[in-house]
């Protein structure tokens, strides 16, 4: 079972590092390797920023108040993309403000989702929880009315078909849209009229949500937030939905969320809730690694009432490295695993055309799918990938098994999350939205 | 050049926040630079958004940071100077 104390030293200081309160050993193990590095700060801090933590590590290591001139340059990155991150959020809450006026003057109800809510709420600083878009929950029979109001504070929609629009109303749970602040310098809002597709197997009360719902001040305007018991089963759900690819900070926010509400938290209620929502296993497995990795305080009897015969070690061990893995490596690394130990040439064929698709160097290289130069491209494509992957294959030779086993870890993982996955009819029906990635449904 | 009687503006497409530890964050959106102050700088940035002049700006440093004349008033020249040239404020009068 990994847990905590098992994990490598890098991962131990991303853990450590990413909690809003580090215990006396997480502050111990910050100073130790700050004032004495034993571990390439350099990648820390470059898996920090890949796992949308960097600000959360930062944040520790100034209250911490200890430096060394050997991890300098690489806490001076950590404190880049705290401030960067903090001016971001800052411009999300300015328009998230602007829109909640906006919406309420119109006697729109709104429950703030998902980042700002946690920022507001959970984290309690808008610095440290990187965010990309405002999502705001709203009644679908207010979705025209909500439409017109984010037309004139300047929201484009992201899908502009009448009939694509409801086929959307219809069978799916999201539309974006954006406004442009600056060349190149977009705010995205995503309005929400349900927390899941509606052909997903998920029994999610709309009407308890609201119900439920708790009000919240941000600055000078109050709307609703998920109560707590809904918004950890919510963050446990949408981590799942996206395969729990979504970087460390996921788990984070389950963590904290359980921290900062504490004896709030009604753990019956959770339990209850996850049941009728038939979202047992995926709430275990979450809470289960909160627990395991961050030391969330969640009861024993409570994870052994949502736990089943399929979330066993295997499981969670698969799940825990999906949630601490190396994401630039995450991508590809099971096609390379397959190129190697592939069952058949078409297996690897597959692979390879997939590696030296038009598509893929098109896309890593900025040039046209359609244009000649492409060609130019394979060489360094070619280069690109063995310098990428080289640790890998290295390991991959040496270790071999070990990989392979991961691999079986990860196809265990897909099976699992199976009930996330997007049918072809459904993907048909709503056209231009590809399957959930590990930062939503992506439109062309 | 810049003298303690003008006032500066903040520059209409400048997003500002500040962090804990009175520090600010800059951002100049169409230019997109950033730019963080420390603690005098927040205690600059503050006096002119208020739309104090640069005069009254160095009277609040030298209270708040137990500074003398001379030095707060170069300190507030030379920072809104600064903000001048990367278009994050705007001289008014």
């Amino acid at each position: 079972m990994i847990v905590y104390e098992s994990l490598p030293r890098e991962r131990q200081l991303l853990v450590a590092g990413s909690k809003l309160q580090p215990t006396s050993a997480d502050w111990n193990l910050l100073e130790q390797e700050i004032r004495r590095p034993s571990v390439n700060w350099d990648r820390v801090v470059t898996r920090a920023f890949e796992h949308d933590i960097a600000p959360l590590m930062h944040n520790s290591i100034r209250r911490l108040g200890v430096s060394s001139l050997q991890v300098e340059p690489a806490l001076s990155r950590l404190k880049a993309g705290y401030h960067a991150n903090a001016i971001r959020n800052a411009i999300v809450l300015q328009e998230l403000r602007r829109i909640l006026h906006a919406f309420r003057e119109c006697g729109i109800t709104v429950i703030v989702l998902k980042g700002a809510a946690l920022a507001q709420t959970v984290y309690q600083n808008w610095a440290v929880r990187p965010m990309s878009d405002v999502d705001v929950f709203i009644r679908k029979e207010e979705f025209t009315k909500a439409e017109d109001l984010l037309g004139k504070l300047g929201y484009l929609p992201d899908i502009r078909l009448p009939e694509l629009k409801e086929r959307h109303l219809a069978h799916y749970y999201e539309i974006g849209f954006t406004k442009q602040l600056a060349s190149s310098f977009n705010v995205s809002c995503e309005i929400h009229w349900r927390l899941e597709r509606p052909s997903r197997s998920f029994q999610i009360d709309l009407h308890g949500l609201w119900q439920r719902a708790v009000p919240v001040a941000f600055g000078d305007v109050d709307a609703l937030v998920l109560c707590p018991e809904d918004l950890l089963l919510h963050l446990c759900l949408h981590t799942c939905k996206h395969r729990l690819a979504g970087g460390f900070r996921a788990l984070c926010d389950v963590s904290e969320t359980i921290r900062h509400f504490g004896q709030q938290l009604n753990w019956d209620a959770v339990l209850i809730r996850a049941t009728q929502w038939q979202i047992n296993a995926f709430v275990y497995v979450l809470l289960r690694l909160s627990q395991q990795l961050s030391g969330a305080s969640v009861p024993e009897r409570i994870l052994n009432a949502l736990a089943s015969k399929e979330c066993d070690e295997e499981l969670l061990d698969a799940a825990t490295e999906r949630v601490l893995e190396d994401r630039r490596h995450a991508l590809h690394f099971a096609e390379f695993l397959q190129l190697r130990h592939g069952q058949s040439f078409g297996h690897k064929l597959v692979v390879l055309r997939k590696a030296f698709s038009r598509g893929a160097i098109a896309n890593r290289y900025s040039v046209s799918p359609t244009s000649r130069k492409i060609y130019r491209y394979y060489p360094r494509r070619l280069k690109d990938l063995m310098s990428d992957y080289l640790p890998e294959v290295w390991q991959s030779v040496r270790y071999g098994g070990q990989l392979l086993r991961e691999a079986n870890g990860r196809a265990r993982l897909a099976a699992w999350l199976a009930p996330f996955d997007t049918g072809a009819s459904e993907a048909g029906l709503l056209l231009d939205v590809a399957p959930d990635g590990p930062h939503g449904g992506t439109r062309k | 050049m810049i003298t303690l009687e003008q006032r500066a503006r903040t520059h209409p497409d400048v997003v500002d926040t500040e962090l804990e530890g009175r520090e600010t964050v800059l951002l100049h959106l169409h230019t997109k630079l950033y730019y963080s102050l420390n603690a005098t700088g927040t205690c600059i940035w503050q006096g002119v958004k208020e739309g104090l002049t640069l005069q009254l700006i160095s009277q609040r440093l030298q209270k708040q940071f137990v500074v003398d004349a001379g030095p707060a008033d170069h300190s507030v020249l030379a920072l809104v100077d600064e903000l001048c040239e990367q278009q994050l404020v705007q001289i008014v009068d």
